[in-house]
């Protein structure tokens, strides 16, 4: 478990080490598009999210919090 | 009319609760609606409608509301296996019952539903470059109630181009079953006899953390890592599921069914996860992908992959084919039957905490309207496989389908505009 925990940090040092090319505000007009957003969608992951919980035995990720319902 | 009194009734509302003025600045609100159909074969159907509205406030700040109702009916498994010979199954008042033919997926077809949740949201951007969300939600239905809040904090570094974020949810659950809690393992009691029961309800709690980055690659593609962790202790168990009861010592009839009994899961569960996104976008397209790893006390381990790529025909609009796979291992305690010789501390037949593999495959088509509204249809078909006929099974449970495979076909319809 802690060898897992150890290379998400080091991935995410990586990533923050490395940081990539500077990329300029006026740059970002691509970026800025709705369809460019993580969860750019709020009600369609919400509904996938609640499907998928009632129908897995993982749940999680892209979410904040667990599922809210008893789903039986 | 009628509208903008219900725009300056909610506007007032959220004030209120802000404790600012109802005269500040007011932006339209952003409201996504979207609804969704899934069926299953030969079993569930569900209806599901979700409306959230978002708000930008002053100085950054902003609020979002989310409604969510939804509907369930049809047969849902309850975890015993099918057999050569008619089942009849206490109903969980115990009163009823009800008749599952030979060789047929036992499920409980008086199934039927019904959640509402209501999800509260407010960002408050405190400076040009760190951000706190607070959220809470609370969720119905007939038989469970859940109510959950947390907080998340987010700091932006090189002019925005790095995020570090990281927040703490706390979640309570409360179960009140029909017919009260079983007692574990206990066996099912006939129709019209009393079902010993441990308690009316039970309470579940869930807390965790989380931390992650978002990182700005370059002008076109940006990247998510996220590390999550929660515990989950209390009643985890379904108290409507049993498990089949097998004899294995009669060598005549070897896999007949002898009884049925209550399931049974430890009352802690540890959870983690590692979750990976990357989105690009390719002249116009956008190629989105994500990847989890989650892994938790119950020995169940998962991967599950994510890939969309909006495809645009033009200005207005575009294709969105979709493709998950999901792969999970069986939890310690599953069980596809108890065996009449051997005793258990804890056993579940839920499928859903069997080793299986799923695969989602949709397209949606979309469309940009004016003023910034959107619409747009998709259409999905989800499987799960498992092994049908596996090693552990005897006599007569070798004859049947020890995992029947779901089918569901999914509808989901959004639209969205400024209000």
């Amino acid at each position: 478990m802690y060898k897992k925990i150890l290379m998400l940090v080091a991935v995410m040092l990586f990533v923050s080490l490395s940081s990539c090319a500077s990329v300029e505000p006026w740059q970002r007009g691509n970026l800025s598009k709705k369809e460019m957003q993580f969860n750019s969608n709020k009600v369609s992951s919400a509904m996938d999210t609640h499907f998928y919980y009632s129908k897995e035995g993982s749940s999680g990720g892209s979410g904040f919090s667990g599922g809210g319902c008893g789903c039986n | 009319m009628a509208n903008s009194s219900i725009k300056i009734g909610l506007s007032s509302a959220c004030y209120c609760l802000l404790g600012t003025s109802v005269s500040a600045e007011t932006k339209p609100w952003y409201v996504d609606l979207g609804a969704m159909n899934y069926i299953e074969q030969d079993r569930n159907t569900g209806i599901e409608l979700m409306l959230n509205g978002r708000r930008e406030l002053q100085d950054g700040d902003a609020i979002s509301l989310q409604l969510d109702f939804d509907v369930i009916t049809g047969a849902t498994p309850n975890g015993a296996t099918a057999s050569n010979v008619p089942q009849t199954f206490t109903m969980a008042s115990g009163i009823g019952s009800y008749q599952v033919d030979a060789n047929e997926l036992p499920a409980d077809d008086t199934h039927m539903d019904t959640r509402m949740a209501f999800s509260f949201l407010y960002e408050s951007m405190l400076k040009n470059d760190f951000k706190i969300n607070y959220t809470s939600h609370m969720s119905m239905e007939f038989d469970y109630l859940s109510l959950g809040g947390g907080l998340e904090f987010l700091q932006d570094f090189y002019q925005h181009t790095t995020t570090l974020l990281g927040g703490i949810n706390f979640e309570y659950n409360r179960v009140h079953p029909v017919g009260g809690v079983p007692i574990d393992l206990a066996s099912m009691a006939p129709p019209g006899v009393l079902q010993p029961r441990k308690s009316t309800s039970a309470t579940r709690r869930q807390s965790g953390f989380h931390i992650g980055i978002n990182q700005i690659i370059d002008k076109n593609s940006l990247m998510q890592i996220k590390y999550a962790w929660a515990n989950a202790s209390g009643y985890l168990t379904d108290p409507y599921k049993i498990l089949s009861v097998i004899d294995d010592e009669n060598i005549t009839q070897l896999g007949r069914t002898l009884d049925y009994v209550y399931e049974s899961r430890p009352g802690q569960r540890e959870i983690q996860n590692i979750f990976f996104a990357y989105k690009r976008n390719l002249q116009g397209d956008v190629l989105d992908f994500s990847y989890r790893y989650y892994w938790d006390e119950w020995d169940i381990n998962s991967n599950t992959l994510d890939m969309k790529y909006q495809y645009k025909l033009n200005d207005q609009y575009y294709l969105q084919p979709h493709f998950r796979f999901y792969d999970q291992s069986a939890a310690s305690f599953y069980e596809h039957s108890l065996k009449n010789s051997e005793s258990f501390d804890y056993a579940s037949a839920d499928f859903r905490l069997a080793a299986f593999k799923a695969y989602t495959l949709g397209i949606r088509y979309g469309k940009s309207l004016a003023n910034g509204r959107e619409h747009s249809i998709g259409l999905e078909y989800y499987t799960q496989r498992g092994e049908s006929h596996p090693d552990s099974a005897i006599g007569l449970q070798k004859e049947q389908d020890l995992f029947p495979s779901l089918n569901t076909l999914i509808i989901t319809w959004n639209y969205s505009y400024y209000w």
